[in-house]
């Protein structure tokens, strides 16, 4: 699972995977 | 009758060019444009991006999960029933409920990069939920936050699918 990342001056798109903090965040703030 | 005019287009006016315009890479959990700079004013058209399994698609600034977001819309479903909905100090922007069927979103964001409270006005086709299809509604709100807004970003619950697009628009300060 990873962040689409679009850089608005650069145009360039990156993915990034979730760090294990963020997809405990998820699980806790989100429903699925 | 003296022939009717129209005032010329004042000097000033805006104009919209467009930042940036992706379709979700399949997999991803969210959707950000970063880096936003030297815009007055912005406004964000989702197309319908779908989602690979049933979930929600929430729309926060500034990467900013604080309950910070007061919205209410109005409008009507496929019924047709008329529907409302007000939610203040929500932590992000709802675009419907449990669905893969991705929302459409027309939001103009005002004050961005001022020191005021972001007023946010537009049209929102909700996500397809069960017995609420076609849940069309006006949308206006705020977003008290004082900083300038630098990121917007769509969050899937599930992840997107490689389907519909979101773009984002501006108007130079």
């Amino acid at each position: 699972m990873f962040k689409m990342i679009i850089d608005t001056q650069t145009g360039e798109v990156t993915n990034v995977e979730l760090t294990p903090e963020e997809i405990a965040e998820r699980e806790t703030t989100t429903e699925g | 009758m003296a022939i009717s005019t129209f005032p010329a287009p004042t000097t000033g006016a805006d104009n919209w060019v467009q930042i940036s315009s992706v379709t979700p890479t399949a997999g991803a959990a969210t959707v950000s444009f970063t880096s936003i700079s030297g815009y007055k004013k912005l406004l964000l058209r989702v197309n319908a991006p779908q989602l690979g399994s049933t979930g929600t698609i929430t729309l926060t600034f500034n990467s900013d999960g604080g309950a910070n977001y007061d919205y209410a819309s109005i409008g009507t479903n496929s019924s047709p029933i008329a529907v409302s909905y007000i939610n203040v100090g929500a932590t992000g922007i709802a675009m419907g409920t449990g669905s893969t069927t991705g929302p459409k979103l027309n939001l103009t964001i005002d004050e961005v990069l001022t020191s005021n409270k972001k007023t946010l006005s537009g049209f929102l086709q909700q996500m397809t939920t069960s017995g609420t299809a076609n849940v069309l509604t006006d949308i206006k709100g705020s977003y008290f936050a004082s900083a300038a807004i630098t990121t917007v970003t769509l969050t899937a619950s599930t992840t997107f699918s490689a389907n519909g697009t979101v773009a984002l628009y501006g108007v130079a300060a």
